[in-house]
Order: structure tokens, then sequence, then C-alpha cells
């Protein structure tokens, strides 16, 4: 249980961990208007969760957690928590004096193509590849399948093979 | 490219990307949906056991006001198992429900666990639900008929088709909740099954 202020927590919860949650519901939908709905019924869940975190898992493995269970339990159909105005609004680019134009929109070309690769990855596999991409260690990763950390490596080895041959066969695509 | 670089790429532009978050305004929304959740957990409470406990003053004003045999005073035992049935189920049901902070293969598990329990709660609706009401139903009409009996052929038809009425929509609740057992639980069940089946443990040499 928590000792502080609940409204504050979360508050400060999502700045710090904002980003995660959008990058799962973004892996996980195919539109933007399903993206936003994901994003929103996931921070649904962690204002409701909240009660029960009892700091046996960081913060940042607890919401990976309440993201990923959210999002493989969201089907299109429940979109009706859709709100009138948007509470997260805009992923913004932040300009970055040591890489030119051309260097971001590579990255940026790439990531892309990391996420429409990441779709067409089996679920967990999915949410392997992208524990993996934000740098978990495999004891993080671990905590937030409840597998072992043996097991997540057998399988994030297959996992990245497969998005590696994803990212080849969309390289030659038009 | 290698997995390795990808993964340089990603967090070179993820680390160039920031949340707009208006925290307020979010806030205020999720409290608006966890008080449209609670309200909507709460009508169905009432839909499903309210009505049932209802139903029973209303039953005995019409039986004491129609002079009723005993037999039309069988469905209140009949509703009041049902609703006792479904209010133990749920209270025993929400103590392990499935929260989201669990890992995701506990989540799975416990996920599945509650579906399960739904599809056996479906599956069995006649045993729990339907058979103490259709016996309390067809008592009524059997003593009706036999105090009738007297009546005639058209008094005979005319119980025998209420009779049919109620059976065929007995029969049509039946029927729904099979429905539904097929058309969105066993779907579910089975992806449940896929993903739980994902996650268990493997050798290398599985690769």
């Amino acid at each position: 249980m928590l000792n502080e202020n609940p409204e504050s927590l979360f508050k400060s919860w999502l700045t710090q961990h904002g980003a995660a949650v959008l990058k799962v519901a973004r892996a996980y939908t195919l539109t933007a208007d399903d993206c936003q709905d994901l994003v929103q019924e996931i921070l649904l869940q962690v204002w409701r969760s909240l009660p029960q975190y009892q700091a046996k898992a960081s913060a940042s493995t607890w919401f990976y957690r309440v993201a990923l269970n959210t999002a493989l339990a969201w089907h299109r159909k429940e979109r009706r928590r859709r709100v009138r105005q948007q509470p997260i609004r805009e992923v913004e680019n932040l300009s970055d004096a040591g890489h030119d134009g051309a260097q971001q929109a590579l990255e940026r070309e790439i990531v892309e193509r990391l996420y429409a690769a990441i779709r067409q990855l089996p679920k967990t596999d999915a949410a392997l590849v992208l524990l993996y991409l934000d740098d978990l260690t495999y004891r993080e990763m671990a905590d937030v399948l409840g597998i072992s950390e043996t097991n997540v490596g057998v399988k994030l080895n297959r996992a990245r093979k497969a998005l590696g041959e994803l990212m080849k066969e969309g390289s030659h695509d038009p | 490219m290698t997995p390795d670089d990808f993964k340089e790429s990603w967090q070179t532009q993820t680390s160039h990307t920031r949340l707009t978050i208006d925290a307020d305004l979010l806030v205020k929304e999720v409290r608006r949906n966890q008080r449209h959740f609670t309200a909507m957990i709460f009508w169905r409470d009432v839909r499903e056991i309210g009505v049932g406990l209802l139903m029973v003053p209303l039953w005995l004003y019409l039986g004491a006001k129609q002079s009723s045999p005993w037999t039309w005073y069988l469905t209140i035992p009949a509703v009041l198992w049902v609703a006792g049935f479904m209010l133990v189920d749920r209270f025993r049901h929400n103590r392990r429900r499935p929260e989201r902070g669990e890992p995701l293969r506990q989540h799975v598990e416990s996920s599945l666990s509650e579906l399960e329990h739904q599809i056996w709660l479906l599956q069995y609706v006649f045993w729990w639900s339907l058979l103490p009401l259709i016996v309390s139903f067809l008592a009524f009409f059997a003593q009706a008929a036999w105090q009738d009996r007297g009546g005639g052929w058209w008094t005979a038809l005319a119980i025998s088709l209420v009779v049919a009425l109620g059976l065929l929509v007995f029969a049509g609740i039946y029927w729904l909740n099979q429905f539904a057992i097929h058309a969105e639980l066993e779907p579910r069940r089975q992806e449940l099954q896929k993903l739980l089946s994902s996650l268990k443990d493997e050798s290398p040499d599985e690769i």
C-alpha cells in the first residue's frame, strides 16, 4: 500500500513512465484512434490498480505489467472510454544538436518499421521485444512477464531473430 | 542491421520525443471513467440480484390478492436460491479477481481461471438457475390444470399453450447463454490458452 497521495503519485509516475505506456499502446494497435483509446484504458487500469501497488516490484516494472496486461486483454470493440479531449496530446520531436535532420528522419523511419514488425510478432514475443528495445535487463523482463530469466533468454533470442527477419523483409518493400 | 542496431535507433529516437500530458485533465477523465465503471457494476448487480429479490414481495402480494394455490409460492424459494447463488458466487469470485499489476503469466493464469468460471456458470445455467424456476413454474400449472380438470378441452389447451410459451422462454434464455459461450467466451479462452502456452518454459533446443 502507498502512503503518498494517489493523485500526486499518479501524476509523477505518468511523467516518468507515460512514454512506456504510449509505446506499448502503439505496438498493440493499428490506428491512432485505437492507440489513444488503449493509452486511456491503460492509464485507467493504472489508476485503479494503484492502491494494490506494494513496492515489491519497481514502479517501472509495475507500469509495464499493467500496460502489457491491459494491452493483451484489450479488444477494439471495447472502445467505450474515449474522452472528448485528449489528455495525452502529442509526441514532440526535440531538437538535438548531435543529430542532423537526415539522421533523425532515418531513425524515425526505422522506429516506424520496428513498430510495424512488432505488430506482426506473436503477442508474447512483441512484449519481449518492446522490453528489450527499452533496455530492460533479463531480471526486469522476467519480473514483468512472470517467467524465469533463462526462459526470457530463450524466447528473446527467438523473438530477436523473428524481428530481424521482419525488418529485412520490410526493407525490401518499396 | 542487427537487433542491437535497431535498439540503438529506438532509444535515440525515443529519447528525442516527449509526451505532452495534461495531467489534471487526465486525472479528471480517469476519475470520471472510474465512477462510470463503479456505477455500471452497481446497476448490473441491481439488475441481476436486486430484481430477483424485489420479485419476492411482489409474488407474495399477487399470490394473496388472487388467492393462489400453494404451488404459486414455490417461485419464491426458487428466486431466492438463484439470487443467493449469484451473490455467493460473486462474493467468492471478487476475492480472486486478476490484478493488472501482476506479472503477465500470473495475470493470464488468473484471467483464464476467471473466464473458465464464467463459462462453467453459463454451461450449467440450466441446473443452478433455470431448473428451479422451471420446476416451480410447472408445479403451479400442473396444479392449476388439476383443479380445472373439469374445464374441458379449451381449458386444457389454454394451459398447455401458456406452459409451452413459458418453456420456450426458458429455452431461449438457455440458448442465449450457450451462444455467449461459443461466440465470446470460447474464443477468448483459446486466445488466453495460446498466450499462456507461449509463456511456458522452453529449452534452447526448442527454438
